[in-house]
């Protein structure tokens, strides 16, 4: 979990990116688009209440008419007509009422008065005896007007009433007809049907001597409820307000746009009516709100995804990136298999299809290195492998060993094949090792026989000693196995070495194709030579002079000086014996007898030599005299007693034959 | 309603009577007392048609200088024939009917109330309404509003009413001073009279020269399609 919240990891880096990029446009926007919702509400309200504002004018103006309709109409009637011809005003207030009632609502209130003023009748019964005061005011404006119609709101009894004025025709003008209507409820419920705002009709006094004194507010009439109605004359702004300003007022009931129209009082005069428009914003706010959900449904819907989209690109990011890392972690703990699966073609399947391609090559190398350390030695391998491979060598001081298996051909004959296969490989491995161990390099295995270097292609300053070292090491691991073979009941076999130091040429040899690394010169033959020998003397291991000068630290018997095949020069050859100060005291007289009595074989003393030998020979085992060192001497001396050797005999023996 | 309650309660509707100018002088003539009258319309220029003029006898002369007469107010083309009709007191008129269809002539004025209820042509023709109270009587029909004519009832045969051109002429007038009344159905102030003695001799004519400015008329408009030939 840590890891996936981690600041630093490349997703919770672009999931930061990507919510500092859409937090604040998706902020933005929801700013600006409430915003503007707000506005347009605002507006939309406003609008709605000018509407209805215009449509309470025009409804009004429609009642006036249907009034002045009526009382023209009706006035007109002949019944109406003879009924004001009787002059009786009992009969006469009759038919006005009867004309009301006729009107269905429509007029309310019917006023009859003389042309100059004189009241005839009032359904009101206000008492009136003669027109006075927004009356009079009313009938002066028919009077001088083109048509003898005028209209005004004149209050009766504290409610507000439109109030138009015909003349009577009898057929000329007899008398003023007033017709009159509240701007009660039921007026204001009409003019809600068409506007579908609320209306209320509200009087106030205008505060003549203290301007800033709460004005008194009664509501008239009104479609709001009780309590609205109370919060309206509590909210109410009077002062200041003209006829196009919009109030925003909080009612119980909600919040309503509101806006004024003046219906009663000239500006300065103490009673004013006004109607007051209310359009609810509940509505608007609601849909705001269905909207304001939506837009944040729909911007979580949008981050939501946004989230999972770059969570699942931060993977086909990370995933490969952590795949290929894994994948570098193994190529470096060796493991080359399990190539990285990249799909694309992107930076980083070119990266994993890179580190594929290296992975490969690794593996190869390692291929080949494996290869070369199995074909070749270990050391071999690396000089093959850290230098540019090329024809050609260099001459350097190399100790060759050369091992073999004594009498393989006959073990070959006398054993199954895969007893010989067995055992050789036991031995060949037995021997690797050995050399490997004492910093040899294995050159070649030939058959039975292996060759090593020590000294190519690194030189380790004792090259010598170690090739000894490896000879008294191979013995030592000869007798080992042997005795495991016995155990096993498999074959004893017995190796032959052969060490000689000596120049030679190290190098890669064969053709641009195909090379091998090898040492090549007499040095080599001589030391293959020499493990030749072996066979003749009887003996485990064959040193040449040139060893035994380079290794002082060891303990020789001189074997011979030998001619060998294909060499002029005589060799003076030894057999290693073990490390100075290994060798018990035993041991050393036997090898001091030894070197007297090859004295004694030197100076033609056969007889002394032969006694010699002989007491050596004697001291072995039964089973091992036949065929020892000594015995190879006893031999020889009986056949050089028959020859008739040279004046100049240097005690060299020859060996014609490889 | 007489004539100073008519003219009190029209004030309210109309505009105030302006009278220019009043000439009334008095020429030698041969012949027997005359009244000649000339009144001017000051906002056409022209002569003010249908004024009523009356000369006013003291009560010992009324019937001396009365001849009631038969008269007629007919209904043509939806209109009443003549729009003013003088009479002496006593006269009888009828109100035949020309149009097609039928009328309901009425009137509410104290001078005389009365209505012929519907009827229609060849109807009422032989049918006289003795007007017997002076006084101006306003005719209507209650199927056309606009429908309106007025009959003046003067107290003796001196009276008449002005031309096209604003002229009248009362012959046979007694010698002496005597008011004479000058009535209009535009009058300023509505239906009023202005009055004036003038003194009558038998050598010569008196003449009376008036400009006025009538108010506008107070008739109800005419019903724009009201002489339509189809009725569907």
């Amino acid at each position: 979990m840590n890891q996936f919240f981690a600041f630093n990891s490349f997703r919770s880096r672009l999931l930061l990116f990507l919510l500092a990029l859409l937090v604040p446009v998706l902020s933005g926007i929801y700013i600006f688009v409430t915003q503007e919702n707000e506005n347009y509400t605002e507006e939309t309200i406003n609008s709605y209440l000018e509407l209805g504002a215009d449509v309470f004018d025009f409804t009004r103006e429609e009642h006036k008419n249907t009034l002045l309709t009526i009382t023209s109409t009706m006035t007109r009637d002949w019944g109406f007509r003879n009924a004001f011809g009787t002059g009786d005003p009992f009969t006469i207030i009759d038919a006005a009422d009867n004309i009301l009632l006729r009107s269905l609502g429509a007029a309310e209130m019917m006023l009859i008065s003389s042309l100059d003023g004189e009241v005839i009748i009032d359904t009101k019964t206000q008492g009136y005896q003669q027109l006075s005061g927004e009356w009079l005011e009313l009938m002066n404006a028919a009077a001088s007007s083109q048509d003898g119609i005028a209209d005004a709101i004149i209050t009766i009894g504290d409610i507000p009433y439109q109030v138009t004025v015909i003349p009577l025709f009898l057929p000329t003008p007899v008398a003023w007809i007033f017709g009159g209507f509240p701007l009660d409820d039921s007026f204001a419920y009409t003019v809600k049907q068409s506007i579908v705002s609320d209306v209320s009709i509200v009087r106030y006094e205008e505060p003549n001597t203290a301007p800033l004194a709460d004005t008194e507010i009664s509501v008239i009439s009104s479609t709001l409820g009780p309590r609205d109605q109370a919060a309206l004359v509590d909210q109410l702004q009077i002062s200041g307000m003209t006829s196009t300003q919009t109030q925003r007022i909080s009612l119980p009931s909600g919040e309503y746009g509101t806006l004024m129209r003046q219906l009663y009082g000239a500006p300065g005069e103490p009673l004013q009516i006004v109607a007051v428009i209310q359009k609810s914003y509940n509505e608007n706010i609601e849909n705001l709100e269905a909207f304001r959900r939506g837009l944040v449904q729909f911007y979580s819907a949008i981050i939501a995804i946004s989230l999972v989209l770059v969570i699942l690109l931060a993977q086909s990011v990370t995933k490969p990136i952590l795949d290929v890392v894994a994948r570098v972690k193994r190529i470096k703990d060796g493991d080359y298999g399990q190539e990285v699966r990249v799909k694309g073609s992107d930076e980083i399947t070119e990266l994993a299809s890179a580190i594929n391609t290296m992975a490969s090559g690794l593996a190869e190398k390692e291929k080949v290195r494996d290869l070369l350390g199995k074909v070749v030695s270990d050391e071999i391998a690396e000089e093959l492998l850290s230098k540019t491979i090329a024809l050609g060598g260099e001459e350097k001081i190399v100790t060759v060993l050369f091992a073999d298996i004594k009498g393989f051909t006959s073990l070959c004959e006398n054993t199954p094949p895969e007893e010989v296969l067995t055992l050789l490989n036991k031995y060949l491995s037995t021997i690797t090792d050995v050399i490997e161990k004492n910093h040899g390099v294995v050159d070649k295995y030939t058959g039975d026989s292996v060759m090593a270097l020590f000294g190519a292609p690194l030189s380790r300053g004792n090259d010598a000693q170690n090739a000894l070292s490896t000879a008294l090491a191979i013995q030592q691991a000869m007798r080992d196995l042997n005795a495991s073979n016995i155990e096993q009941g498999l074959s004893v076999i017995e190796a032959g070495v052969g060490v000689h130091t000596g120049l030679v040429v190290a190098g890669n040899l064969g053709s641009q194709n195909r090379l091998n690394y090898t040492v090549v010169g007499d040095s080599v033959n001589l030391s293959a030579r020499l493990e030749g020998l072996t066979r003749k003397y009887n003996v485990e291991n064959i040193v040449s002079q040139s060893c035994c000068d380079a290794a002082p630290d060891f303990v020789y018997r001189e074997l011979d000086l030998v001619r060998v095949a294909g060499k002029n020069e005589p060799v003076r050859i030894f057999e290693v014996i073990g490390r100075a100060g290994t060798i018990s005291a035993e041991q050393e007289r036997e090898l001091a007898v030894f070197a007297e009595a090859l004295e004694f074989y030197r100076q033609q003393q056969w007889d002394d030599a032969i006694a010699l030998f002989s007491l050596l020979n004697m001291a072995l085992s039964e089973d091992q005299r036949s065929d020892s060192l000594y015995s190879v001497y006893i031999t020889r001396i009986g056949f050089l007693r028959e020859r008739d050797l040279p004046d100049n005999w240097d005690a060299v023996f020859v060996f014609d034959r490889k | 309603m007489d004539w100073q309650d008519f003219k009190h309660r029209m004030t309210a509707v109309f505009g105030a009577w302006t009278i220019a100018a009043i000439s009334l002088g008095a020429f030698s003539s041969v012949q027997a007392a005359q009244l000649s009258v000339n009144i001017q319309n000051l906002t056409t220029g022209q002569g003010l048609e249908d004024a009523v003029i009356e000369v006013l006898l003291p009560e010992t002369q009324w019937a001396q200088y009365t001849t009631q007469m038969d008269s007629s107010v007919d209904q043509l083309d939806k209109e009443f024939v003549a729009n003013v009709t003088v009479v002496p007191r006593g006269s009888r008129i009828n109100f035949p009917n020309s149009d097609n269809i039928l009328h309901h002539v009425y009137s509410f004025s104290q001078a005389k109330v009365f209505e012929l209820p519907l009827y229609g042509k060849g109807e009422y023709g032989d049918y006289f309404i003795e007007f017997d109270q002076p006084g101006v009587v306003e005719l209507g029909c209650n199927i056309h509003d606009w429908m309106l004519a007025y009959i003046y009832i003067a107290q003796t045969s001196l009276v008449a009413k002005t031309d096209d051109e604003g002229r009248a002429i009362i012959s046979g007038i007694p010698e002496g001073v005597h008011t004479v009344r000058i009535w209009h159905a535009r009058s300023p102030e509505p239906n009023s009279v202005v009055e004036q003695d003038v003194e009558f001799s038998d050598e010569e004519a008196a003449i009376v020269r008036l400009a006025v400015e009538p108010t506008k008329s107070n008739r109800l408009r005419r019903a724009p399609i009201s002489n339509r030939t189809r009725y569907r």
